[in-house]
């Protein structure tokens, strides 16, 4: 259960790292949105044998972090938390697909030794692209900017209250959880035993609180759409130019040409 | 301004939270209603913005009887703040929660940022705008949610306990404020120091049932009803 703790003080601190400035910080919300979109996607689209061209992709989120000055360890905690699945995910062809595709000093690497890599590979790098958004941009400046890259408002608006609601789960969690172990000293955690009426308890309070919030949005208009603010401005030439370097490194194999390079 | 006629309110569970309640409120008015908990006071200030169905009797605010057609003007007109600010703000910024009634109504956005920058200005917070609203303290977030109702530009406003959760300090802030403000202003609450420092008239409510409606200076006299009331 303090686990919670820890998920709301982490919702928290994700937060209060958006509130920062630096050069990355100030970029026009829709930007950094767009350019984190065709990332994702460009890194995606690499072939699973690819390994090699994903590698010029790590610059970006490396530059990112940097300008941003985001706490890496802060970073790390979190991709850890994505790792079991692609690890999972990847294993799988480790045991599948085992023709050999080169051999280095006389091991032989299988054609599933390297899209388990890649698959890692392009897991840490979406993972990590996303999380420096979240961290160097307000929720509701993405919020805003997806409204107005036409995504429908009504998603817009359950992003908006999963995340505000999350919150409220995690607050009605902790208090109950205080009340609990005061009253419970010897006892670390939720009794087994108490589980049922602790959750249901939750569940009641959580329900109560959200009738409350929705009571209160009606009071004030609300009309289940979710309108965005001013436009603010776009960002057109960063845009321009990390799509376009991305365009290009996805298409011309950087580390090859290096690496041949090197080798003549 | 508001005429509530022989309302009578009960729960689905059976409850009887209101009992026949008469009350007229002129413009400009502070009215407080005080009472234990329990007595229905909350219940009262949910039924004129219709977040509670009347059961019987009728509520009209400036000639227009509160019905469910109705509520989306009624709501316009009567603005409510509800008892804990965490239920009422939900943007991840302060601007954007006090734009939200604007924006609902349809404004445009110049006309949405005048509205946001008349009602922080009028509460002293112009400086939390860009602040995320549930980091703010206790006495900031009741001003933002007080802010985000006056950005309606509401006619009367309903408070249901604005001074609980606050430190002397914001509470002393918060009366001043609201004694400033033009509003009709229907106050339920417990605090009967703000009540002698804002309110002209106090309405006492028991089970659901007016006990008393008089001029502050004299129920707040009336120390041997307010204590076989409990409320002192
Ligand atoms: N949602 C509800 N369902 C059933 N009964 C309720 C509900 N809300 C309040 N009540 C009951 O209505 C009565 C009046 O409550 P309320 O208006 O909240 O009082 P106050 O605000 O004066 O403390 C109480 O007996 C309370 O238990
Ligand atoms: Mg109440």
């Amino acid at each position: 259960m303090p686990s919670l703790f820890s998920a709301g003080a982490d919702i928290r601190s994700m937060e209060s790292l958006a509130e920062g400035d630096s050069v990355i910080h100030r970029l026009p919300p829709m930007a950094k949105l767009v350019t984190t979109l065709v990332y994702v996607v460009m890194v995606v689209s690499f072939n699973r044998y690819n390994l090699s061209g994903l590698i010029p992709y790590a610059v970006y989120p490396i530059i990112l972090i940097s300008l941003s000055q985001t706490p890496y360890n802060m970073l790390l905690k979190r991709l850890v938390i994505a790792m079991p699945f692609a690890l999972f995910g990847g294993a799988a062809n480790i045991f599948f697909d085992r023709d050999v595709a080169f051999t280095i000093a006389s091991i032989a690497v299988t054609y599933g030794v390297v899209s388990f890599l890649s698959i890692m590979m392009k897991t840490v790098l979406t993972v990590a692209t996303v999380l420096i958004l979240i961290s160097t941009t307000r929720i509701s400046d993405i919020s805003d900017s997806l409204v107005r890259l036409k995504v429908p408002p009504l998603f817009v608006l359950s992003l908006m209250m999963t995340y505000r609601y999350i919150s409220v789960l995690l607050e009605e969690a902790g208090t109950m959880y205080t009340a609990y172990s005061l009253r419970s000293p010897n006892v670390k955690g939720v009794k087994i035993g108490d589980m049922g009426v602790f959750v249901g308890q939750l569940m009641i309070r959580s329900l109560d609180r959200a009738e409350r919030i929705y009571a209160a949005m009606k009071c004030r208009g609300f009309n289940s759409i979710y309108h965005a603010g001013d436009s603010q401005t776009v960002g057109v030439r960063y845009i321009a130019c990390v799509c376009g370097a991305l365009l290009v490194l996805r298409f011309i194999n950087l580390s090859e040409l290096v690496g041949n390079g090197v080798l003549r | 301004m508001i005429d509530i006629i022989d309302l009578t309110v009960v729960y689905p569970d059976g409850t009887k939270a209101l009992d026949n309640i008469n009350l007229s409120a002129k413009k400009g008015e502070r009215i407080a209603i005080i009472g234990v908990n329990g007595a229905g006071k909350s219940t009262l200030l949910l039924s004129i913005v219709g977040v509670v169905p009347i059961s019987t009797g009728s509520i009209g605010v400036d000639s227009c009887n509160v019905t469910k057609k109705t509520l989306p003007e009624i709501r316009k007109m009567v603005g409510m703040v509800f008892q804990n600010p965490d239920d009422q703000l939900f943007m991840t910024k302060v601007y954007d929660d006090v734009a939200f009634a604007p924006r609902n109504y349809g404004m445009t956005e110049g006309e949405v940022a005048s509205r946001v920058e008349s009602s922080l200005e009028s509460l002293g917070i112009t400086h939390l705008k860009e602040r995320a609203p549930h980091r703010l303290s206790g006495g900031e977030k009741r001003r933002v949610a007080i802010a985000g109702v006056l950005a309606m530009e509401p006619s009367v406003i309903l408070l249901d306990e604005p001074t609980s959760f606050l430190d002397p300090r914001s509470r002393k802030m918060l009366i001043e404020t609201l004694a400033e403000l033009p509003h009709t202003q229907i106050i339920a609450t417990h605090d009967l120091d703000m009540v002698q420092e804002l309110c002209q008239r106090v309405i006492v409510l028991k089970d659901g049932v007016i006990q008393a409606d008089d001029t502050a200076e004299i129920v707040l006299a009336d120390k041997k009803m307010l204590e076989e009331l409990a409320i002192i």
